[in-house]
């Protein structure tokens, strides 16, 4: 014979199948009731403790939280510095390096050797009616033009040769100090309409603007040093700068330049002077700039 | 304080069960042991939110800084591109020059006159790498020093020309120098800049 057994007292023993004190069994409501009082005495026990717990764990959330972000606000402001003294050595390393081509003694390479012939130290250049090696330490800047009494400003200097290509390039880097450096990633010239200078068999024309534009990377390195061999030292900050200068011819030791009136003869034509004196080339305004490239 | 309850079982297996909690009711231990934990606790956030305020507040008066030495070197910049030939010794106020435009060195330079003539000879001269001693340029020189170093136009920004560094080209080696008060004392920022007066662009 089967016995019906109430509902409350079949939950009771679907969840404990296991327990079965005759007391239980007999009154399953009594012993429900006592479980709930039961439960709400034990969650009330040490609620001090696990409020103050719960408390200080939303608070330490929203600490580290807050503490986060203000430590990654200061790390970009630091970053934004580090980038904008990256970006001043670039455009310093930029203001050098192009008048570094232009003082006396380099003026005449861009139009007197093609960029690929600046480091071959094989190329000659005709100056004072002599065949001139183009190296460092030489000197093409015609014996006329040079007023200075200093002889060391007329000789060619390296960092001006280091400009150009060859293969493989050399990026010397330069220190300027504060923890700044720069070097000439490239240089190229194009003519008056914009199209390419060969680097090996062309130069920059003689009646003519022409155009050259450099490419210069900051660095920015409180810590290690970069070096030409190791230009990446770890935390440094990187910005490069590449600028287009007008290039201009005029005649040696003159302060006009005959393009400006619309002469097409060469540059020392155009004023009447011959012989001895020689076009020189001169960086001499900034037509387009660009900055780009961010790394590290 | 969190001694485990023994009970009996209302299940009836008369197992006993450890409980996590305490006793009904709060002892005098627990509180005072809350509070301060609260305390130093709180104690610590506020000393971590002052420090990291002070030096968001000294990461931006650094940056400040930093933005006035650039904003002297774009009012130095400009002022070396007005400053002209236009009359003799140069200036680089462009009212002098008449109707010349005070950008365009061609309208000055290609002409060959006495002015032009005298530019090209104060090229000439020698300076020895001395700022003051280059009579192209020695104005402009000159107006940095007097009219623009520490002045409100750049933000009281200290500009010194440190020297002619490469004479034959008339380029000078500069220092900015911003000197503010911080939190945490006097700091002087330091930048050193080159600078090319394009007016050197027409010297022989």
């Amino acid at each position: 014979m089967t016995r019906a057994i109430s509902p409350s007292r079949r939950r009771l023993q679907s969840r404990y199948p296991q327990q079965s004190h005759p007391w239980a069994r007999k009154h399953p409501s009594r012993v429900q009731r006592q479980l709930w009082v039961s439960r709400f005495k034990r969650a009330s026990q040490g609620f001090a403790m696990f409020v103050i717990l719960l408390l200080m764990l939303t608070v330490l959330t929203t600490t580290v939280s807050l503490n986060t972000r203000t430590t990654a606000g200061m790390f970009i402001t630091s970053w934004q510095g580090k980038l904008r003294l990256a970006r001043d050595a670039a455009e310093n390393g930029l203001v050098i390096s192009v008048s570094e081509l232009n003082k006396p003694s380099n003026r005449r390479l861009l139009g007197s050797v093609p960029l690929d012939k600046w480091r071959t130290n094989d190329y000659n250049v005709d100056t004072d009616g002599n065949n001139v090696t183009v190296r460092a330490g030489n000197v093409i800047y015609p014996n006329p033009c040079r007023y200075l009494p200093n002889w060391d400003v007329y000789q060619i200097t390296q960092e001006a040769l280091n400009m150009s290509s060859i293969n493989p390039p050399v990026k010397t880097v330069y220190d300027s100090d504060y923890g700044q450096y720069y070097r000439v990633l490239g240089i190229k010239l194009t003519k008056a309409d914009r199209s390419a200078v060969s680097r090996s068999t062309e130069i920059a024309a003689q009646n003519a603007v022409s155009y050259l534009t450099m490419t210069v990377e900051g660095i920015y390195s409180l810590g290690t040093a970069p070096t030409t061999a190791n230009p990446n030292p770890p935390n440094s900050v990187h910005y490069t700068v590449q600028q287009e200068y007008q290039l201009v011819p005029r005649c040696c030791r003159q302060i006009a330049y005959p393009v400006d009136t619309g002469s097409t003869a060469n540059a020392c034509d155009a004023v009447g002077l011959g012989g001895a004196y020689k076009p020189e080339w001169i960086a001499r305004s900034t037509s387009q700039a660009g900055l780009f490239k961010t790394n590290q | 304080m969190l001694s485990p309850m023994r009970q009996q079982s209302f299940l009836g297996n008369r197992t006993f069960r450890p409980n996590s909690f305490a006793n009904p009711g709060f002892s005098l231990l627990e509180p005072v042991l809350a509070g301060v934990l609260m305390a130093v606790f709180f104690a610590q956030i506020v000393s971590l939110f002052n420090s990291n305020m002070k030096a968001v507040a000294f990461a931006n008066q650094i940056d400040q800084a930093d933005r006035d030495i650039h904003l002297a070197l774009d009012v130095v910049r400009e002022t070396a591109a007005k400053y002209n030939w236009c009359q003799n010794g140069g200036t680089v106020d462009p009212l002098k020059c008449g109707s010349k435009r005070p950008y365009d060195g061609a309208s000055f330079y290609n002409n060959n006159n006495n002015l032009s003539q005298n530019f090209k000879t104060a090229c000439e001269k020698d300076s020895e790498t001395i700022a003051d001693r280059d009579d192209a340029t020695k104005n402009l020189y000159f107006y940095i020093r007097d009219n623009l170093s520490e002045k409100s136009a750049v933000n009281n920004v200290k500009i010194v020309v440190l020297q002619m560094d490469s004479k034959e080209i008339h380029r000078f080696k500069m220092k900015f120098e911003k000197t503010i008060t911080t939190t945490y004392g006097t700091r002087t920022l330091s930048r050193g800049f080159y600078l090319l007066p394009p007016v050197a662009l027409w010297c022989p």
